[in-house]
């Protein structure tokens, strides 16, 4: 059993609760295989459950196959099923993400000559699938015809389509918690990492990042010129770097084409699916630098993606 | 009518009220404490009030009915109190019950018998099933008559108290049926009154000996729902206990490690005592009509089985009394659906586990199945789409098989504004990425271009519109999702760019301009499809625009320029026929 058994449970449930979703990941004894995967993975959520249940979750959503509370209401709802197309040299690489019918390796076996398509068995995530011609037209007419739904330029659409960390589209104006027994946190940006603080800092800081837990919530609030909003953990990290002017965090191997950033700096989610579906790879972590690192980055993505983190990006 | 006369009858009515009240409670008690003293040993049961007539409807019908009927002695002239005897009554019935004397209402409910007739219990059999053909898919409820009327078990109930037993018969209840309601038995009528959710107060008829022996069936009455109790009649009842309820209840079977008590008819009791021991079991206490058996019957308690015992393929009645082998079959692996469905493909492996001497044969579909290398039971199309079942030393698991059947819509997992100020949001599925204007949501894909050619172009004339730019950083691109097929993406204003750095982009297939259905003015000959002449006058001067500034196409081949110049002349043609 394992991570494809899921999705394609998922892929013919479509949509379902949280509940469902656990119990089938009980259900399908999904073990993390990758023990890699670092705690870094539960700061980015702001409610409570087991780890292995958001470790998997958080894959499915990286990679684009599944949502899980979204705009739709659903507490988890799968995405059609779809092709990110990205140009890599000379020719068009389309990584089929979303619902994962059991017929699709029928459909991919039927494929003309002129396309090709690979499916490889990679720890703590589906199969990648990729189709791959020369011609874009081709792959298009060929995914349309297997009822996939194409998205050309996808890490470059998604980019281009969210705003940046210190844009006010992505933060909600919203008071911190004012009760007692929260345990409130403080975000260093010097450090990069959590330190103790109290909820009366929280008043009287004009830019920072704050994390209110108790028991399994988390809540992560940004002070911003004397205002308080919530915000996603990775937003409220780059937008507070920024202000203490540290950018130079991104760093990009243009030989490897390779994009790596510091572990505790995870890129927001939306920012981190369009990295995954370059490659159709989640990143992995090297643990002796400390870096968490994206691959088949092609330049200018790397370069919009540090960008919109408001970053410099450091070319090796 | 005075005001003192309105007053006085309203006082009176009120009085009635009152009186009303306090007499449906009291008769409430006297019910709860007949059901009571059904529980209680006989020698109890005599110190205390008679028990209400519909407890022992063997009573002569004329008293019995005078009892049910007539208010307590302190109710003095108030009439309206037989109706409430019959609560669940309709209201006409009702009001002619008021206008009759009691005793006619009492003998009209005891002329009431139910005729159907209750079935005699055979025995349980434990036949294998016969093989069905493949691919057989058995919807639920197949073959089943929708307008059957619903029918609930009656069990027997034992309590014990004191050295005592009492045997009771207790009817199931529905969520949909009222608290109390009469039946129509076949010795007259009963009144049930819930006991709990599931369950309605147990009752003691006299003749409680011929009914567990003969069986019965009771019919709720005064309704036009047709809900019935059946109870088949038979000489050996098999009881255990519950969790919710007390004593012992009726179940089908003796089961391995659980205490049960049988109640049996006299004349079987050596071949039901031997029976008890094959399945390593000595009753712990006997009771027979002295103890307060039913006459005739004799009960058995504190039998505790140990061994199983193989019942006979052929209906027999001590196969209650032979407890199955601990079989469990089980259903592994697989993708499940949802409860007891698999997806197509995806069946569960059938592992079947217990005692080895018990789980020799395994029938899938009444096949006999194959243990397979990977510790699993196969049968021929044991994996195809439809119901199964598997049977294995008389325990039975079923499943079925779906083929995967899902319908995907696209639909705004994140909605962000694209820009202030401006009425189009993007929205963001997955990898697929849409922008949206307030009434037209068009349900094209997006397409990126550099921030330097934000204007895309389409085969039609008239097919033009403006990319947004989502946020101001450094390179980030241009997004729409035009509800046409874009081939070109032009430089906002084409006269005043660097012709060295932006081009004509080809961003599309290479489609030929597609002037069908058009008029030489460029403008749509069907009803339905017009296009703003604004926007033709856009398409065409752009193109022109870019022509005269001499800007290069991307990719700048042979064939790509030729298809910028057909297009080129196009515009021309449809801008001089405008003027």
């Amino acid at each position: 059993m394992n991570l494809n058994d899921l999705l394609i449970w998922m892929s013919a449930r479509v949509k379902g609760s949280w509940q469902q979703f656990r119990s089938a990941v009980e259900e399908f004894h999904v073990e993390p295989e990758n023990t890699g995967e670092d705690r870094e993975n539960t700061d980015d959520v702001t409610w409570s459950d087991l780890p292995l249940y958001q470790a998997v979750r958080l894959s499915l959503q990286r990679l684009g196959h599944v949502e899980f509370f979204s705009a739709s209401g659903e507490d988890w709802r799968v995405v059609p099923p779809s092709l990110a197309i990205t140009k890599q040299g000379s020719q068009w690489v389309g990584v089929v993400c979303g619902a994962r019918p059991p017929y699709l390796s029928g459909l991919l076996n039927q494929l003309s000559s002129a396309i090709s398509w690979d499916s490889q068995e990679i720890p703590d995530m589906p199969d990648r699938i990729r189709i791959a011609a020369l011609d874009l037209q081709v792959l298009c007419q060929a995914a349309t015809d297997m009822g996939l739904a194409v998205q050309k330029d996808a890490p470059v659409s998604i980019l281009a389509a969210i705003p940046p960390v210190d844009d006010p589209r992505s933060r909600f104006p919203k008071e911190a918690p004012g009760v007692p027994g929260w345990t409130v946190e403080r975000f260093s940006a010097l450090k990069l990492r959590w330190e103790g603080a109290d909820s009366g800092d929280v008043e009287h800081t004009k830019n920072g990042l704050f994390r209110f837990r108790m028991k399994y919530q988390r809540f992560h609030f940004l002070r911003w010129q004397g205002r308080s909003f919530q915000v996603q953990v990775q937003v409220g990290k780059y937008a507070v770097l920024r202000h203490h002017r540290i950018r130079k965090l991104v760093s990009y191997n243009s030989n490897q084409a390779i994009l790596s950033v510091p572990v505790t700096c995870r890129p927001p989610l939306l920012m981190e699916r369009a990295l995954v579906l370059c490659s159709g790879i989640l990143p992995r972590i090297d643990k002796a630098s400390g870096l968490l690192k994206y691959t088949e980055i092609p330049r200018d993505v790397a370069q919009l993606a540090a960008e919109l983190l408001r970053q410099e990006i450091q070319i090796i | 009518m005075t005001g003192e006369t309105k007053i006085l009858l309203l006082l009176f009515l009120a009085a009635g009220v009152v009186f009303l009240i306090f007499w449906r409670g009291k008769r409430r008690r006297r019910q709860e404490e007949a059901a009571a003293e059904a529980a209680r040993p006989p020698e109890d049961s005599g110190a205390v009030e008679p028990a209400p007539v519909e407890v022992f409807p063997e009573q002569p019908a004329e008293e019995a009915a005078a009892k049910t009927a007539r208010p307590p002695e302190d109710s003095g002239a108030v009439e309206p109190a037989p109706v409430e005897v019959f609560p669940e009554q309709p209201a006409e019935e009702a009001a002619a019950e008021t206008a009759r004397p009691p005793e006619d209402s009492g003998a009209a409910r005891q002329r009431k018998h139910s005729r159907k007739k209750p079935r005699k219990y055979g025995g349980l059999a434990h036949k294998p099933p016969e093989p069905q053909e493949m691919g057989t898919v058995v919807s639920r409820g197949e073959g089943e008559d929708t307008k059957r009327d619903r029918s609930l078990p009656i069990e027997i109930r034992l309590l014990e108290r004191g050295g005592f037993c009492t045997v009771s018969l207790i009817a199931r209840r529905s969520s949909s049926l009222p608290e109390d309601l009469a039946v129509v038995t076949q010795s007259g009528v009963l009144d049930l009154r819930a006991l709990q959710e599931e369950w309605y107060q147990d009752v003691t008829p006299s003749d409680i000996a011929s009914i567990l022996r003969d069986g019965a069936v009771w019919s709720q009455e005064g309704t036009n729902s047709h809900c019935n109790w059946s109870l088949s009649g038979r000489e050996l009842y098999v009881l255990a206990e519950r969790t919710d309820l007390r004593g012992y209840v009726s179940q089908a079977r003796l089961e391995l490690g659980r205490k049960h008590a049988v109640l049996c008819s006299e004349n079987l009791r050596e071949t039901i005592e031997e029976a008890i021991r094959a399945a390593g079991a000595e009753p712990a206490a006997v009771f027979d009509a002295s103890l307060g058996a039913p006459a005739g019957w004799v009960v058995f308690k504190g039998i505790l089985p140990t061994i199983p015992v193989a019942p006979t393929e052929e209906a027999d009645i001590l196969n209650a009394l032979r407890p199955l082998a601990k079989i469990d079959i089980s259903l592994d692996g697989g993708i499940r659906l949802e409860y007891t469905t698999w997806i197509e493909g995806y069946p569960p492996l059938i592992h079947v586990y217990g005692d080895p001497g018990h789980t020799d044969e395994v029938l899938i579909d009444g096949r006999v199945a194959k243990y397979v290398e990977d510790g699993a039971y196969q049968a021929p199309g044991w994996d195809s789409v439809g119901s199964h079942n598997i049977w294995c030393g008389g325990t039975r698991k079923t499943y079925s098989i779906e083929p995967f059947s899902a319908f995907w819509e696209r639909w705004d997992a994140y909605v962000f504004p694209a820009a202030y100020g401006l009425n189009k949001n993007l929205s963001i599925c997955g990898p697929l990425v849409q922008v949206k204007s307030g009434e037209l949501s068009s349900q094209t894909v997006s397409i990126v271009v550099p921030e330097t050619n934000p204007v895309l172009l389409g085969s039609v004339s008239g097919h033009y519109v403006v990319a947004s730019r989502v946020s101001a950083v450094r390179g980030c691109p241009c997004i729409s999702s035009p509800s046409f097929r874009p081939v070109w993406a032009l430089p906002r204003d084409p006269l005043h760019c660097d012709k060295e750095a932006v081009f004509i982009l080809l961003v599309g297939d290479e489609l030929s301009p597609d002037m069908r259905g058009l008029d030489c003015r460029g403008a749509s000959h069907s009803e339905g499809t017009d296009i703003d002449s604004t926007y033709i006058d856009l398409w065409c001067r752009k193109i022109m625009d870019a022509s005269r500034k001499g800007l290069r196409t991307k990719p700048n081949n042979e064939r790509i320029q030729g298809l910028w110049h057909s297009y080129k002349r196009e515009a021309r043609r449809i801008w001089r026929a405008r003027k």
